[in-house]
C-alpha cells in the first residue's frame, strides 16, 4: 500500500515539470529525457535535484556520471518514523558547475543497494562509511566492515536514530559518565 | 632498577646511587624529551610551542619520535578507545621514569565530547596522569605552565605516575580490559609489535 | 638479510602464540606506519612491503572518530558551532562557515554585507595560516626545517589577529548562522592585518629560495605519486590536488559564495599531477590568497549590522528553522569541504553530514598512489596530498 501511495505522490510531482529555461533547467531536461523514470527539479542556481527509485539507481547514476564527473558524498538520512533510509548522492559537475542531489529511499529493514564503485571508485569509501554507521549493505563492495569504528560500536551502527547513545556510553564508561551539578548534589544525567 | 626491600616497599633507585638522587632529579627535570605522538586536536599547538614564538627547547624539551627515548608523554586532546590502545602500548614501551601531561579538558572528563560514544571519559583510570591542563584548546602559555609544574613535581618527587602504574598495575590493567575486552593485547597489539 | 634463516623452534613458538613473526628470511614484510608518526597525524597505514617498495597499502583511519554527526543531532543549532568546528583543526573556520551557510540557506536569511565581508576575510586568513602550517609540515617531512620555523612564526601573526577578532587562537567559534558573533575590533585591527599581509608577502621570496626553488624539494617530489586527470575526477579529488592534474576546479570560482564573484584572482593549474606539481600549486595559491586579502582590505568592511536582524534570535536555544535541507561547500586548503544539513523543523538539526576533502584523497587515492612507491616517499605523498585525518574520521 505504501508503494502505491508513493507512486501517486510521484505522479503528482511529475505533473508539474516546470523546468526553467536556464542552464540548470536544460541540464535536468536533457537527463530526464534519457532517463524518464527519474524526476528532476531545479532548486536554485547551481543546485538541481533528482528522485530515483532504488531499483534503477545504478542505471541512473551511470547515466548521470557523463555530466556529473564527481561523486562528492553519499549522505544517508534515517527517517525513522517513515521506516526508511534516504540516500542522497551528492554529485558535482566540473564542466557545468552544477551540484546535484540524487535521492532515493530504501526501507530500513535489510537495507540493500547496488554499489556504484564501478562508476566512481571513490564510492568505496563513502559506502564503507554508510555501511558502518547505518548498516546499509552495498552489494558488490568488497570492503564492507569495521572501517573507522571498532567492532563493538560497529555492531550498533551508531548514526541510526534508534541507537541510544547515552545508554551506550553509560554502559561502557559507567561512573565516569555520571554528571552532577557543581554542588555535587543534583544528578544531571 | 627496582628491588623489594625488607619492608615490602619497592624502591626504584639503586642504593649505591642514593647520594646522587638530587642530581638525577635535576637532570631529569632539565632534559624532558617528548614522545611525538600527537593524539588529537591539541597536536596543533605543539608546533608553535616548538618553534620561534614559544620555543620550548630552551627548557631542554625536544620532540622525539621514539618512545624508548621519551620522558614526557603529552596526551594532546581527546582519546578514543582506538588511540588509547596505542597510547598504552607506547606508554609501556617508554623507559622509567616517565611522565604524562594531559592536555585539555577532554582527558579529564570528556570535555565537549562528554556524551560521545567513542571518547574515553576519564583518562586517569587507564594510565596515570601526572599533570592535567584544563581548557579547550589550552593556550601555549598554559601548556608551558603545565610543563613547569611537571618540572617542579619531578624535583620534589611528586610526579610519581610511573610508580603508581607499577604498583597498581592490576587496577589499570583491569580497567583497560574492561574497556577493550579481555585479551586485546594478544589479539591486536601483538600484530603491531611482535615482542609484546 | 635474505640468507638468514629463522630457526624452526622460533617459528613454531611464534605460531603457537599467534604472534606475528618479522620475516628476516623474506624480503616481504608488514609495516605499521602511524599513528605514532608525525607525518600521519593520527592516521595509520598498513604497508605490505617488498624490500623498499610498497606492494600494497591499507589505510586504517578512525583514531579521531568522535561521532560529530551523532552529537550534532543532540544539540541545538547554535551550540553545534562550538562542536562542528573541531572537525578541521588547522582551519577551523571552514566547518563553521559551511554549517552556517547551510543553515542560512534553510532559514532563508540574507546575511548582512558586513558579516559577509568579515566571513570572507576570516576564511582567507584561515587559508593563509593553513598554508603556513602546511609549509611547516612539508618542510619537516623532507628534512628542510628552517622554512618550518619561519612559517610557524608567521602563522603566529595570524593567530594574534584571530585572537583579537574572535578571542580564540585555534578554535574561534566565530561564524554563526546569520552573521558573525562579534564585530571587528576597530581600524587598528585592519591596519595590523594589512601589515601582516604585507609582511608575509615580503617573505615569499625567502620561501621560494629555501623551499620551493630548492634542489632537495625537486629531488624528493618530482615524479612521485603521479595521478592523471581522469583518475582524479573518478576519485573525486578536489582542491590543489585536482588542480595539479590540470582541472581548473575551484569552488570559489565555480560555485561562488560570499564576495568571491567580486574578487579578482586566478586559479593556478598545472598539468603534471605529481608531488612537485602539488607543491607548486600550493605555493601559487598562497600568493593568490595574500592578493585576495589585500583586495578585501582595499574594499574595506561595509558599514551596517554584523548579524541578521531576526526576532527568532532572541531565544537562541529554542531557535527553530523551517523544514528543509541544504548543501553548502567552500574551498579549503585541502579541497572541497561540504556540509549537508537536514532540518525537520525542530530546534536540533535532524542530520548533519560533513564531506571532508580527505575522504576522497586520503583513502582510495592514497592507497593507489602508495602502490610501488618507496618507503621514503610515504611522508612526501601524505604531505603533498595534504591529508587531514579528522576529515575522514569526524
Amino acid at each position: 500500500m505504501d508503494m502505491n501511495e508513493k507512486n501517486v505522490e510521484e505522479k503528482v510531482e511529475e505533473s508539474r515539470p516546470e523546468l526553467p529555461d536556464t542552464r540548470e533547467g536544460r541540464l535536468v531536461k536533457a537527463l530526464i529525457e534519457k532517463a524518464p523514470y527519474a524526476e528532476g527539479s531545479v532548486r536554485r542556481e547551481r543546485r538541481v535535484e533528482f528522485r530515483v527509485s532504488v531499483e534503477r539507481i545504478h542505471e541512473f547514476l551511470e547515466l548521470a556520471s557523463e555530466t556529473f564527473e564527481m561523486l562528492m558524498q553519499i549522505s544517508v538520512v534515517d527517517w525513522i518514523k517513515e521506516g526508511e533510509f534516504e540516500l542522497v548522492y551528492q554529485l558535482w559537475s566540473v564542466s557545468e558547475s552544477v551540484h546535484a542531489f540524487v535521492r532515493t529511499r530504501i526501507p530500513r529493514e535489510n537495507a540493500k543497494l547496488p554499489t556504484v564503485m564501478d562508476v566512481w571508485p571513490v564510492a568505496e569509501t563513502y559506502e564503507r562509511e554508510a555501511h558502518e554507521f547505518f548498516g546499509i549493505i552495498f552489494e558488490g563492495n568488497p570492503r564492507l566492515g569495521p572501517f573507522i569504528l571498532e567492532e563493538r560500536e560497529y555492531k550498533k551502527h551508531p548514526l541510526r536514530k534508534d541507537f541510544n547513545m547515552l545508554g551506550h556510553v553509560k554502559a561502557i564508561y559507567g561512573e565516569d559518565f555520571d554528571r552532577y551539578d557543581e554542588s555535587k548534589t543534583n544528578y544531571v544525567i | 632498577m627496582s628491588e623489594i626491600g625488607n619492608d615490602g616497599v619497592i624502591s626504584y633507585e639503586l642504593k649505591e646511587f642514593k647520594l646522587f638522587e638530587p642530581l638525577f632529579k635535576w637532570a631529569r627535570k632539565k632534559s624532558l624529551w617528548i614522545v611525538a605522538f600527537c593524539t588529537g586536536c591539541g597536536g596543533i599547538e605543539i608546533p608553535p610551542l616548538a618553534t620561534a614564538r614559544y620555543d620550548f627547547e630552551r627548557f631542554g624539551i625536544m620532540p622525539n619520535p621514539s618512545p624508548r627515548m621519551g620522558d614526557l608523554f603529552l596526551i594532546t586532546g581527546y582519546v578514543t578507545p582506538k588511540t588509547l590502545k596505542r597510547i598504552i602500548i607506547t606508554y609501556e614501551m617508554m623507559q622509567d621514569p616517565k611522565y604524562i601531561l594531559a592536555h585539555g579538558s577532554c582527558p579529564i572528563n570528556g570535555g565537549v565530547y562528554w556524551d560521545s560514544y567513542n571518547v574515553v571519559k576519564q583518562l586517569d583510570r587507564y594510565i596515570p596522569v601526572d599533570v592535567a591542563i584544563a581548557g579547550c584548546m589550552p593556550r601555549p602559555e598554559a601548556v608551558m605552565d603545565g610543563i613547569m609544574e611537571m618540572m617542579r613535581r619531578i624535583e620534589d618527587g611528586t610526579a610519581d605516575g610511573w610508580k603508581r602504574y607499577r604498583e597498581n598495575y592490576e587496577y589499570y590493567r583491569r580497567n583497560q580490559d574492561e574497556l577493550f575486552g579481555e585479551g586485546w593485547r594478544e589479539k591486536e597489539a601483538r600484530r603491531w609489535l611482535a615482542w609484546i | 638479510m635474505a640468507d638468514l634463516e629463522v630457526p624452526n623452534e622460533l617459528r613454531r613458538e611464534a605460531k603457537e602464540h599467534d604472534m606475528y613473526l618479522h620475516p628476516i628470511d623474506r624480503d616481504t614484510y608488514e609495516l605499521f606506519f602511524g599513528p605514532q608518526h608525525m607525518a600521519t597525524e593520527n592516521f595509520s597505514i598498513i604497508l605490505k612491503m617488498d624490500g623498499n617498495r610498497i606492494e600494497k597499502a591499507i589505510v586504517n583511519p578512525g583514531f579521531l572518530h568522535r561521532g560529530f554527526e551523532k552529537l550534532a543531532e543532540g544539540r541545538p543549532y547554535f551550540t553545534n558551532i562550538a562542536l562542528l568546528l573541531r572537525i578541521c583543526v588547522p582551519e577551523s573556520d571552514v566547518p563553521e562557515n559551511i554549517y552556517s551557510m547551510a543553515v542560512d540557506e534553510i532559514v532563508g536569511w540574507e546575511v548582512p554585507e558586513r558579516a559577509i565581508w568579515i566571513r570572507t576575510t576570516v576564511l582567507e586568513m584561515a587559508r593563509v595560516s593553513a598554508w603556513m602550517f602546511w609549509i611547516m609540515g612539508f618542510g619537516n617531512e623532507i628534512g628542510l626545517y628552517t622554512p618550518g620555523q619561519w612559517a610557524a612564526a608567521y602563522r603566529e601573526r595570524f593567530m594574534r589577529l584571530y585572537e583579537e577578532l574572535t578571542g580564540g587562537r585555534v578554535y574561534h567559534i566565530y561564524t554563526v548562522p546569520g552573521g558573525v558573533r562579534r564585530d571587528i575590533p576597530g581600524d587598528r585591527w585592519l591596519r595590523q592585518l594589512r601589515d601582516t599581509v604585507e609582511y608575509v608577502k615580503g617573505k615569499m621570496k625567502d620561501f621560494d629560495e629555501i623551499l620551493f626553488d630548492n634542489y632537495i624539494t625537486f629531488e624528493r617530489t618530482e615524479g612521485v605519486g603521479v595521478m592523471d586527470k581522469r583518475f582524479a575526477l573518478k576519485h573525486a579529488v578536489t582542491g590543489p590536488n585536482l588542480r595539479a592534474t590540470g582541472v581548473p576546479y575551484d569552488v570559489r570560482k565555480d560555485d561562488p559564495y560570499y564576495l568571491y564573484d567580486q574578487l579578482d584572482f586566478e586559479v593556478p593549474v598545472l598539468k603534471e599531477g605529481d608531488s612537485l606539481a602539488r607543491v607548486l600549486i600550493r605555493r601559487y595559491e598562497l600568493e593568490q590568497d595574500l592578493y585576495i586579502l589585500e583586495q578585501l582590505l582595499d574594499m574595506g568592511p561595509p558599514s551596517g549590522p554584523y548579524m541578521v536582524q531576526d526576532a527568532r534570535l532572541k531565544a537562541l536555544p529554542r531557535f527553530k528553522p523551517p523544514k528543509g535541507d541544504a548543501y553548502a561547500h567552500v574551498e579549503s586548503t585541502k579541497g572541497d569541504f561540504g556540509a549537508y544539513v537536514v532540518s525537520d523543523g525542530s530546534h536540533k538539526p535532524y542530520r548533519v553530514h560533513v564531506r571532508g576533502p580527505s575522504q576522497s584523497h586520503g583513502v582510495t587515492v592514497l592507497e593507489e598512489l602508495l602502490k610501488g612507491a618507496r618507503l621514503a616517499d610515504v611522508p612526501v605523498i601524505l604531505k603533498t596530498l595534504d591529508n587531514c585525518p579528522p576529515d575522514i574520521d569526524r
